[in-house]
């Protein structure tokens, strides 16, 4: 036959302990620093060092590999961090940190819904994006609670998309509202229609 | 039909759920597991979620899919994935991927080898044997390489008694009916009870043994893989578990190794790491030729 009977897999390596992966994260050596970030996954009080070198790390496999140690992080410190990612002017960061957050409903609720106020439009509108995909059961109430107020149309038309998928028939006043603020957005009036016309007769 | 029934027909689905209900129901499961339902599906699903439905205690639509959305910890999300997929398995499925991996991806496999250095190929989730098996039939059958290169395939499956079966290597007519007979008379002995058995030899060339793709720790101690088929399980995984599999697929891939996922499965959902490849037969996933 000539297919090999393969060897089966060595014994694990023993991982090092947290001080020495704690290093590792600034090792030059990105595959190092992967395995770092890698091992320090649920390990207690990683959370910050993990998150610190998220903001400088520049190489995309050891940033997959912290933002899924964040994500098992889960916590408050690894929120904030991903939170404030979402202020970068680096797109694939923003994305990851959207994804990331998307898979920490609890910890994203502490202080994600407050990006809904904040004076920035593009931040209010990746808090929605965040929302979209958010398996947490303040959404749909974040959500409305902004619609009245809210200035910016994009924001408005992503609030009203995620509403679309999320909300009931309870949004539909808030839906017809906007519309009227909004005359002169054809995109608005559009998007809030198009909820319309789902939500009615979800009560 | 008359115009009545089509207006019905247009406002509900198949059978009884709202068609904008559907629509939503598509939308959040496409953003979940990347699969889309064309409206051809529409019975399938609808006839699906009226058995979870009920299954759960939930009357109507509304009140079963914000309690998938809010309440669930991802168990009732699982059990609607596994309704809505097929979880089957036999020899040759999806043979394109394997005639791709013959005709397109060993080929640059071998041209990035040193002399003697072993081919890897991993199975992960392998069921009951069916895919390693076909793996290795179809290396076989049309590489012309097989005899000069040494190659490991490795199997492994989170169900223990799964792999215990795939080292027994006996299988059911329904499992080999993709194959010819010649494949058939080649590889299998035919027992009294009319099951067909792989080749002892066969069944030796093959490394078994359980594994988790989601196990954090799965990358220690394994070799380096230079192809990995992994067809079909992520759909069942939430982003979380997802992400950590594709993470665990990068790092034991070797560098410019491939991963072969299901058709209704994608990649590019999950991470940014891999390179899509279009070959003549089949999608690959690529681990970069420059990755450490």
């Amino acid at each position: 036959m000539p297919l090999s009977p393969p060897r089966g897999p060595g014994e694990p390596p023993e991982a090092p302990d947290p001080a020495t992966l704690r290093h590792w994260l600034e090792a030059d050596n990105p595959a190092r620093r992967r395995m770092a970030a890698r091992h320090l996954a649920g390990t207690p009080e990683a959370s910050p060092c993990l998150a610190a070198r998220l903001q400088v790390e520049e190489r995309p496999e050891v940033r997959e590999a912290l933002l899924a140690a964040l994500i098992c992080q889960d916590d408050g410190v690894a929120a904030d961090a991903l939170l404030g990612c979402l202020r970068s002017p680096e797109v694939s960061l923003r994305n990851g940190a959207v994804e990331a957050l998307q898979q920490m409903p609890e910890a994203f609720a502490v202080h994600g819904p407050s990006l809904l106020a904040d004076p920035d439009p593009q931040i209010r509108q990746r808090a929605v994006e965040v929302m979209r995909d958010l398996r947490h059961p303040g959404v749909p109430g974040w959500l409305l609670a902004v619609l009245p107020t809210e200035t910016d149309p994009n924001v408005c038309v992503a609030v009203v998309d995620a509403l679309a998928e999320v909300g009931d028939a309870g949004a539909c006043p808030y839906l017809e509202a906007l519309m009227e603020r909004f005359p002169g957005e054809p995109v608005v009036a559009l998007a809030a229609g198009e909820a319309l016309h789902r939500l009615e007769g979800w009560e | 039909m008359t115009p009545g029934s089509t207006a019905s027909a247009a406002a509900e689905g198949g059978a009884g759920i709202p068609r904008a209900d559907l629509e939503r129901f598509r939308d959040f499961f496409y953003r979940a597991t990347g699969i889309f339902f064309d409206d051809g599906k529409e019975l399938v699903v609808t006839r699906c979620l009226k058995d979870r439905m009920q299954a759960t205690g939930h009357a109507d639509f509304l009140s079963y899919f914000q309690f998938l959305r809010f309440r669930d910890d991802g168990a009732e999300f699982d059990r609607l994935v596994s309704g809505l997929t097929v979880n089957e398995t036999y020899f040759y499925r999806e043979d394109y991927q394997f005639r791709c991996l013959v005709e397109s991806v060993l080929p640059e496999v071998m041209d990035r080898k040193r002399p003697g250095e072993p081919v890897r190929i991993w199975s992960i989730p392998c069921s009951t044997g069916e895919e390693p098996y076909s793996i290795a039939i179809q290396l076989l059958e049309a590489w012309p390489r097989v005899d000069t290169v040494e190659v490991e395939i490795h199997a492994s499956d989170i169900d223990v008694a799964a792999v215990e079966r795939a080292r027994e290597g006996l299988y059911g007519a329904y499992a080999v009916r993709n194959l010819e007979a010649r494949v058939l008379a080649r590889y299998f002995n035919r027992t009294h009870a009319g099951k067909y058995r792989i080749h002892q030899a066969l069944r030796g060339s093959i490394d078994f043994r359980a594994g988790n793709l989601v196990d954090p720790s799965l990358p220690n101690g394994l070799p380096s893989f230079d192809v990995i088929f992994c067809r079909n399980m992520l759909i069942y995984f939430d982003d979380r578990s997802r992400r950590l599999a594709a993470q665990n697929l990068y790092d034991v891939l070797a560098p410019g190794g491939f991963v072969f996922l299901g058709h209704a499965e994608s990649m590019s959902r999950i991470t940014s790491l891999f390179e899509a490849r279009r070959f003549p037969a089949a999608f690959a996933y690529q681990k970069p030729e420059g990755a450490q």
